[in-house]
């Protein structure tokens, strides 16, 4: 069905929300829209594969739109969605990833001082990202993205706080050895 | 931990470069789910309407039943349709009840018992006789003890006196002799049944089976034509003992009047 998404263009948040609670088709459309590219770029954050992170999209904004008699009101729209996608892309995550396998480390070295980084492509960085295997990328998602806390993101993957916390170090690890084997002409002048 | 902070803003304030449009397949896709939700939904209010329209038809049926049930006597069928005295009574009368419910029910069985059989075909009818005279039987004997000894007619000309004895324990026999004339009644028990026989033709033993009996009465019946088919017993008031004898008018309704009788009477006397 073509959906012309004219008439909910201007209309508040609020009147969005329940033209959508309505079935509303436009409304729903509207609302996705809106949405969509963000939600879009937090599932390729955590899941690697656009077509899978699009699967992911879908499922969440198919509850969203199921639940929206859950909403209250009381937080922000956005961040409400956001939960939703961010579940939705760990229970993706669970289905292939066993993260109580993910190792412990009591210490770490701590990743090179370098400044070099702030000079680096924000976009060559980000880019990194999606190269940090499941359980590194996953927790530096919840911890840094999204703000969650080592305790909580424990709770939401069924692991120890210290795997959490380990696992964020790592990931960090893992991107300056990146940066170092990608041959950055940044770092190189900072190693000398 | 400045790096650290560095990357991390890094990635906090860059994050919307991650951002990006989905294909518009996600779309379609997420319709897709939509009209389906819908439709279940659909079938699912429907679903609902259904079940509510089911329990709701099987409640009204449930109360009709009940209101049916509820119009039907709740009073078993052989009961009286008045309700029982004992019913009427206070819950610490029991005691009473009971006794006063004994006494209608044996009042019941009794009618019950001297009922004449009218109802029901004719077969079943001398089934029923047959199964009467049987239970009969086995009381049966005892009852016409106080035929015992001699009793004088009414009428000494109408017809002599008659002198009745126990033989062994299933017959009492009655005689009758007028001249050189004997003639023998007896009351006997072959099997389960009750007979009344008697020699009045020389040529000929008569037996009548007993149909039914009550304390002061015993008919007994034959089938045969040539002779008198129904021979009633009965014991009245003041002592009296009476010997009808009855042929049936095939052609005319049943009744005394339609009857040929010959009834003989006597009173016992006492021994003061």
């Amino acid at each position: 069905m073509k959906v012309v998404n004219r008439k909910y263009q201007f209309v508040t948040e609020e009147d969005l929300i329940e033209a959508c609670r309505q079935n509303d088709r436009r409304a729903q459309k509207t609302l996705y829209d809106r949405y969509s590219a963000v939600m879009y770029g937090v599932c390729k954050r955590y899941v690697k594969s656009p077509e899978d992170a699009e699967d992911v999209l879908v499922e969440a904004f198919y509850k969203v739109l199921t639940n929206l008699h859950q909403y209250r009101g009381s937080g922000s729209f956005e961040g409400w969605i956001r939960r939703i996608v961010v579940n939705e892309s760990l229970m993706f995550l669970r289905k292939r990833h066993n993260f109580r396998l993910t190792l412990e480390i009591s210490e770490v070295d701590q990743p090179t001082t370098t400044n070099v980084i702030n000079r680096m492509a924000a976009e060559d960085i980000l880019g990194l990202l999606s190269k940090l295997p499941t359980g590194y990328r996953t927790v530096f998602n919840l911890y840094v993205l999204e703000g969650y806390k080592h305790r909580e993101i424990a709770d939401m993957l069924g692991i120890s706080i210290n795997t959490s916390k380990s696992q964020l170090i790592l990931a960090k690890k893992k991107m300056q050895d990146m940066l170092e084997d990608f041959g950055y002409p940044g770092l190189q002048k900072f190693n000398k | 931990m400045a790096n650290k902070k560095d990357l991390f803003s890094i990635f906090q304030d860059n994050q919307h470069l991650f951002d990006s449009a989905p294909s518009p397949r996600a779309w379609d896709k997420l319709e897709r789910r939509l009209d389906g939700h819908r439709s279940r939904n659909r079938l699912s209010t429907l679903r609902t309407i259904s079940m509510a329209a089911a329990v709701l038809l099987l409640a009204v049926v449930a109360i009709l039943i009940s209101i049916a049930v509820g119009e039907k006597p709740t009073r078993l069928l052989n009961q009286s349709p008045q309700p029982l005295a004992s019913e009427r009574l206070q819950a610490d009368d029991i005691e009473a009840a009971e006794e006063l419910r004994q006494t209608l029910y044996a009042q019941q069985a009794e009618q019950q018992r001297q009922r004449p059989i009218n109802e029901g075909p004719a077969d079943r009818r001398l089934v029923l006789a047959k199964n009467r005279s049987a239970s009969a039987a086995l009381e049966s004997l005892s009852r016409f003890d106080w035929m015992e000894g001699e009793w004088q007619p009414q009428d000494s000309k109408a017809h002599p006196a008659i002198q009745w004895k126990k033989i062994g324990d299933h017959a009492i026999e009655g005689q009758i002799t007028q001249g050189e004339v004997t003639e023998r009644i007896r009351i006997f028990q072959d099997g389960e049944t009750l007979y009344f026989s008697t020699d009045f033709r020389k040529d000929q033993q008569v037996r009548f089976a007993l149909q039914y009996a009550t304390p002061n009465t015993a008919v007994f019946e034959s089938h045969s034509e040539s002779i008198p088919q129904q021979v009633t017993l009965t014991r009245s008031k003041n002592n009296r003992l009476t010997l009808i004898y009855e042929q049936k008018d095939a052609a005319a309704a049943p009744g005394l009047l339609n009857r040929k009788q010959q009834v003989r009477s006597w009173y016992k006397i006492q021994l003061q």
